[in-house]
């Protein structure tokens, strides 16, 4: 037996009770009248870490709305045959040194599967159900903004208007050939700023600049580049990794957000800022099929960007070939001889 | 007969004109909870986290008390997952016909709206009545209309005032939210008055002028762009804080010191430089540890919290009483069947 405080429900105070746990009959003796109640109605409350200043208290909830409140040394041993087994798995999980450690590392790793994995399959789920209309209004805010003299990364292009209608008119050829290209919108821009570069904006406005022009020798090298971007519009690349971001950030709110802090979402949003090494390759594979079916010989792809290589020494790498580090490795598919063509 | 206890702390101070509140649950203790209900959720996909918050407000709740006895959390997990699945399809439901056309969407956003008072008044009696001290439930007693009033209709007028009117909302919103609440069957007390509420506002208008005057001038000198984002930015931001800090501890305080519950009434002594000091030091804590130092966070806060609201006089329990426990089963059981659901955002 044990005593307990007894709360009836109706009034506030405290009777003093002695309780009995009889097989699985609970018994409540208070001024010698008894009350029995079958342990499977009672909820006997897990009870939580003693710690520093908490006393080891353990909380009945009896079945019919009152309650028993015990500190009771001879309490634990009383209800040892009771107390249900996930009340005491859960005790032991929340209290025990290496269970908590391994919680840390479970949530740890679940957390890196959630943001390497999770989040990009989530980002894809979302890009598909959105409007194509959304990613344009995206993308042309976007070149907008870049075009803003005052930020200075873009201005007008410089080329002879001969020279880019030359690289429109082969790119729409291609797509011409293989019917799959998905709708871009290709402008052309000086910038000293950036140098060498090809962008895809969300929604399918290609951005070149003309420093990649100059740098070409052949206006192949630089559809093979368009053709890359073009598998980063196919696949929504850029809305994507937009979307991860936001996701990732909405996470960390979601998880820390109890105490006001919203700064917490800063590291994240800036770990998002390339596309993934998977995203190249798959712009890779999208461009090598292009150029093959379209009988524009791939290693101009490789062409361009190993003298892109040479010329930029490792300072500010065009984004298709930033995020691969192994620049031979990348290429090889593109000087692998090809199947034979008819069209030429 | 009387508890041990309770016959302890009231011979310990007879003649102190103040009964204190203490809190009990430590950090350590509660990162244990905190993390196991993390992970939990996490495995179980999201559904376990029904039952971590009532492990949660259980842990925060029995470590409140008052002359040695704590609160409880009585809510059912599973009344809490049947909230969150229906707030879930609805809102999927909603999404989804907004989308196939806007007329539609106009008009379910006025059903939403209509719904919402009557979402608030389910979310705060579910809270009430699943909260309890010393056997006795809390209650929330209100009517739809009142509620459609400070959650509907008072905000598009504080809208149309630009702002103006806030604080006579507050005040709007903070006495009808105390004086729906009852312990047992005593309904709680509350009486702001419009000046003192106006007062706590004064300092942030006078704010808001000097923004206005500032930043013209700064614009006109040429100055935004870099001096805006890394010299003024952060202090603006601390300046925020300083003032979410002085709204919400002086409301708190006006508050609590204007409630009272049959003859109990309350004292609370926030000061807003500590309560700034706690918020700034939790967003670092928060910032810096990946979100690992939430328990701490929110352990801190509560103590800091119950440690500046007293109780004026002595309790006298005997003059509280509760709803008999046969009525109490009834009503619940009757709303169980179609509405006992939990629908508070919390």
């Amino acid at each position: 037996m044990f005593k307990a405080d007894y709360y009836d429900g109706i009034h506030p105070q405290a009777q003093t009770v002695r309780v009995d746990i009889d097989g699985q009959t609970l018994v409540l003796t208070n001024q010698g009248q008894t009350q029995r109640f079958a342990v499977k109605d009672c909820d006997i409350q897990t009870q939580f870490g003693t710690g520093k200043s908490a006393q080891n208290k353990r909380i009945i909830d009896l079945p019919d709305g009152s309650r028993l409140e015990s500190a009771d040394p001879d309490m634990p041993i009383c209800l040892a045959s009771v107390v249900s087994q996930h009340s005491r798995a859960l005790y032991f999980l929340e209290n025990h040194k290496w269970s908590i450690v391994l919680a840390l590392l479970g949530i740890v790793f679940a957390s890196y599967v959630f943001l390497t994995q999770g989040i990009p399959l989530l980002a894809e789920g979302v890009a598909r159900t959105l409007p194509a209309s959304v990613e344009q209004k995206m993308g042309k805010e976007a070149l907008a903004t870049l075009d803003d003299p005052t930020l200075g990364y873009f201005a007008p292009s410089t080329l002879p208007q001969a020279e880019t209608a030359a690289v429109r008119d082969a790119l729409a050829q291609m797509c011409a050939h293989t019917k799959t290209c998905p709708s871009y919108r290709l402008h052309f821009r000086a910038s000293p700023k950036i140098g060498p570069n090809a962008f895809a904006l969300p929604g399918g406005d290609i951005v070149m600049t003309d420093e990649l022009v100059k740098l070409s020798e052949q206006n192949a090298e630089l559809v093979a580049v368009l053709a890359h971007e073009l598998g980063h519009v196919k696949q929504r690349h850029a809305l994507r990794q937009a979307l991860q971001g936001t996701i990732a950030g909405l996470l960390v709110l979601a998880v820390t957000g109890d105490v006001s802090s919203v700064a917490a979402g800063l590291p994240v949003f800036m770990m998002q800022m390339r596309y993934t090494r998977d995203m190249e390759n798959e712009a890779d594979a999208y461009a090598l099929q292009q150029l093959q079916s379209a009988c524009i010989p791939p290693k101009y792809f490789a062409s361009l960007m190993l003298r892109l290589e040479k010329t930029l020494k490792g300072e500010s790498m065009p984004e298709w070939l930033a995020s691969h580090p192994d620049t031979q490795k990348r290429i090889q598919p593109f000087l692998a001889p090809y199947p034979a063509c008819e069209h030429v | 007969m009387q508890n041990d206890q309770t016959l302890d702390s009231s011979t310990l101070h007879p003649t102190t004109s103040q009964t204190p509140i203490t809190f009990t649950g430590n950090a350590s203790d509660y990162f244990g909870i905190w993390i196991v209900n993390l992970l939990l959720s996490i495995v179980t996909l999201g559904i376990y986290s029904a039952w971590a918050k009532v492990r949660r407000k259980k842990y925060f709740y029995q470590n409140t008390l008052i002359d040695g006895v704590g609160f409880d959390y009585h809510a059912k997990p599973i009344a809490i997952l049947k909230g969150r699945a229906i707030a879930f399809g609805l809102l999927m439901a909603y999404n989804l016909l907004a989308q196939m056309s806007p007329v539609l969407g106009v008009v379910l956003f006025i059903l939403l709206l209509l719904a919402v008072p009557w979402l608030v008044l389910r979310g705060l009696t579910f809270n009430a009545r699943n909260s309890s001290h010393r056997g006795l439930r809390f209650d929330f007693k209100s009517r739809y209309v009142d509620m459609a009033k400070v959650f509907v209709l008072y905000p598009i007028l504080v809208a149309m005032s630009a702002g103006l009117a806030f604080p006579w909302w507050s005040r709007h919103l903070n006495n009808t939210l105390v004086n729906s609440h009852r312990f047992g069957l005593t309904p709680f007390k509350c009486e702001i008055k419009l000046g003192a509420i106006y007062r706590i506002y004064s300092k942030l208008l006078i704010l808001v002028l000097l923004a206005i005057i500032i930043f013209p001038l700064l614009l006109s000198l040429g100055l935004v762009g870099f001096v805006f984002y890394f010299l003024l930015y952060p202090v603006f931001l601390a300046i925020g804080l300083l003032f979410f800090a002085e709204i919400k501890v002086r409301t708190s305080n006006l508050v609590w010191n204007n409630t009272q519950l049959d003859h109990v009434k309350f004292v609370s002594t926030q000061r807003v430089r500590d309560v700034f000091w706690l918020y700034f030091t939790n967003s670092l804590a928060l910032m810096f540890s990946f979100g690992l130092a939430t328990p701490w966070a929110q352990i801190r806060l509560a103590r800091y919290r119950l440690a500046h609201l007293h109780l004026a006089g002595e309790t006298q329990w005997d003059n509280f009483v509760g709803e008999k426990k046969e009525q109490v089963r009834a009503t619940g059981e009757e709303i169980a069947d179609m509405f006992d659901v939990d629908m508070s955002f919390g």
